[in-house]
């Protein structure tokens, strides 16, 4: 029905993607075709803008790491491989971590992938509600025989990310003007992405048992199931001040006993 | 089928600025003296901090939905979901005003994620007021559209934009957001007289233009870029002052700044300039009048 219109813009949109598909664009437009050429280009700036403005927001750490011309360079490779699916830009960088490990230009830094990992989980946090969460009093009144069976539910913002690469000490580093490279960044690391203050995402490395155990409580695991995770991955896992720490950064929202 | 309330008056809520993040910290802390705020509705469809601040300030601004990537003449590609997440941001923060493009964003495959040009033409009119009709019945509210600057035209133009609002107006119900400097940066880059497109929108009904909106343009050789990031241009305020004579003092104004943007005091100033220019308008008009 709006065979006319639909072509149009198919032919508007190729051209905005692709140099090769503006010259038969031209004859459709009013007035003088050089112009023309030239107004148009207004429309493939602003579209390889929004790609970098979108990957710019979500991956600042890995804009530093890359520099800012090779990161222009993947944010239009992406963006034109990967169209945009939305309206809502929120989600179109998310293939990025996925879009740099097939880039034969990182390969000599396989940690660049696990760093935009990170930044993606704490760009997505940015975007979850935080909720009243439970204290470590309502925990108290559970008996103690219960408490094995007790089931926490996570903050939506909480997110954990594991790598094989120091990749929390570099984010870390790079949230300094004038960063420092770690010297060691073949290194396993477990972190914790959450909400430091009512505006603010932070990741925190944490200790692999206190991973282990939020990773299992996060998938619906009972706190005994949690604490025996924690144990098998660090026979020195403190489960007192672990627990301490997790309602200390408000991680918890609610508890249920089965 | 129309199935809201066409004759419902447009609020007059005074002069606003655009919520941007930069700012938020200054709204929270101080609440400073605008009477209304405007956000991209898109920004605000997640549930983290962005809604937090909404959710606050609106208990002490009314505030206005400005969409920028429904893509409502988008002949492919329009998005349901994305209708939806306007409807449940709408319900949630119960906005004063609800606006969209009169442009194009997407195809089969690709969203382009900005507000392109429309072919002036009967099916491209067709295809907005269903479009619209559909909206307005699901938000259950008259909605603005605004007209676009654009940088080209098509030679299958039937008419020119102030017509093609002219008639979506006459066939939805909706009103429009009238923003003077895109109708000014279209003057310039396509030589469409700005003064014939307000007289043309003067036919219709009184409170058929919902809002208007002033913002800054950057001039280059090949022709002007809405791009929102200076001071609106002084022939853009003679435009507005043109427009207040027109159409009165009623119609809520918001300053649009984007790109660069600054502290807010310079917001702030330009919402006096704003209130001033206004003043001025309704003497002149008063002069003429007796």
């Amino acid at each position: 029905m709006y065979a006319d219109l639909a072509t149009m813009q198919a032919q508007f949109a190729a051209a905005l993607v692709d140099a090769d598909q503006v010259a038969p664009l031209l004859a459709e437009l009013r007035g003088n075709s050089e112009l023309n050429r030239e107004r148009f280009a207004f429309y493939r700036g602003n579209i390889r803008a929004i790609w970098l403005q979108s990957c710019t927001t979500a991956y600042p750490v890995l804009q530093r790491l890359v520099g800012a011309e090779f990161f222009e360079e993947m944010a239009q490779a992406y963006g034109t491989a990967q169209p945009s699916r939305s309206g809502d830009l929120t989600e179109f960088a998310a293939g990025i971590p996925e879009f740099i490990r097939t880039l034969d230009s990182c390969r000599d830094f396989p940690y660049l992938s696990d760093v935009g990992s990170l930044e993606w989980l704490i760009h997505r946090s940015y975007y979850q509600q935080h909720q009243t969460p439970v204290t470590l009093a309502v925990l108290a009144t559970v008996p103690g025989n219960k408490l094995a069976d007790v089931r926490c539910a996570l903050q939506p913002w909480c997110a954990l990310f594991e790598s094989e690469w120091a990749i929390v000490d570099i984010w870390t580093a790079h949230q300094h003007s004038e960063p420092i490279f770690p010297k060691e960044v073949r290194k396993r690391s477990t972190s914790l992405v959450f909400r430091q203050s009512s505006w603010k995402v932070h990741a925190e490395e944490i200790s692999t048992g206190s991973y282990a155990a939020l990773r299992a409580l996060q998938a619906g695991e009972t706190l005994g199931v949690a604490v025996e995770s924690a144990l098998s991955a660090d026979p020195e896992f403190a489960v007192q001040s672990a627990m301490a720490d997790w309602f200390h950064r408000q991680l918890i929202l609610s508890i249920t006993t089965d | 089928m129309n199935q809201v309330d066409i004759k419902k008056a447009f609020p007059t809520i005074g002069y606003g600025v655009g919520l941007r993040t930069q700012h938020y910290r200054d709204f929270l802390q101080q609440r400073p003296p605008v009477d209304w705020l405007e956000v991209h509705s898109e920004n605000y469809f997640g549930a983290g901090v962005d809604l937090d601040v909404l959710e606050t300030l609106r208990k002490d601004y009314p505030i206005s939905l400005h969409g920028v990537g429904l893509g409502i003449g988008s002949a492919q590609g329009y998005s349901l979901t994305h209708v939806e997440k306007i409807r449940a941001l709408a319900e949630r923060i119960q906005p004063a005003l609800i606006s969209e493009h009169l442009c194009w964003g997407s195809v089969a495959g690709r969203n382009l994620n900005d507000l392109l040009p429309l072919p002036l033409i009967s099916s491209a009119l067709d295809l907005i007021s269903e479009r619209i009709d559909r909206l307005q019945n699901t938000l259950q509210q008259r909605i603005l559209l605004e007209n676009v600057s654009t940088y080209v035209r098509f030679n299958c133009d039937e008419m020119t934009e102030a017509e093609f609002l002219k008639i979506l107006v006459q066939r939805t119900g909706c009103g429009i957001l009238l923003d003077i400097n895109n109708l000014y940066v279209n003057q310039v880059n396509h030589g469409e007289s700005a003064s014939d497109a307000l007289t043309t929108l003067k036919q219709l009904p009184t409170n058929s233009i919902g809002e208007i909106h002033l913002a800054g343009h950057l001039v280059t050789e090949t022709g002007l870029i809405d791009h929102h990031g200076c001071q609106i241009d002084p022939a853009v305020w003679e435009l507005y002052e043109q427009s207040r004579i027109l159409f009165g003092d009623q119609i809520s104004t918001l300053i649009e700044w984007d790109t660069d943007i600054p502290a807010l005091p310079v917001l702030l100033g330009e919402v006096d300039q704003a209130r001033q220019r206004t003043e001025r308008a309704m003497e002149v008009l008063q002069c003429t009048l007796t």
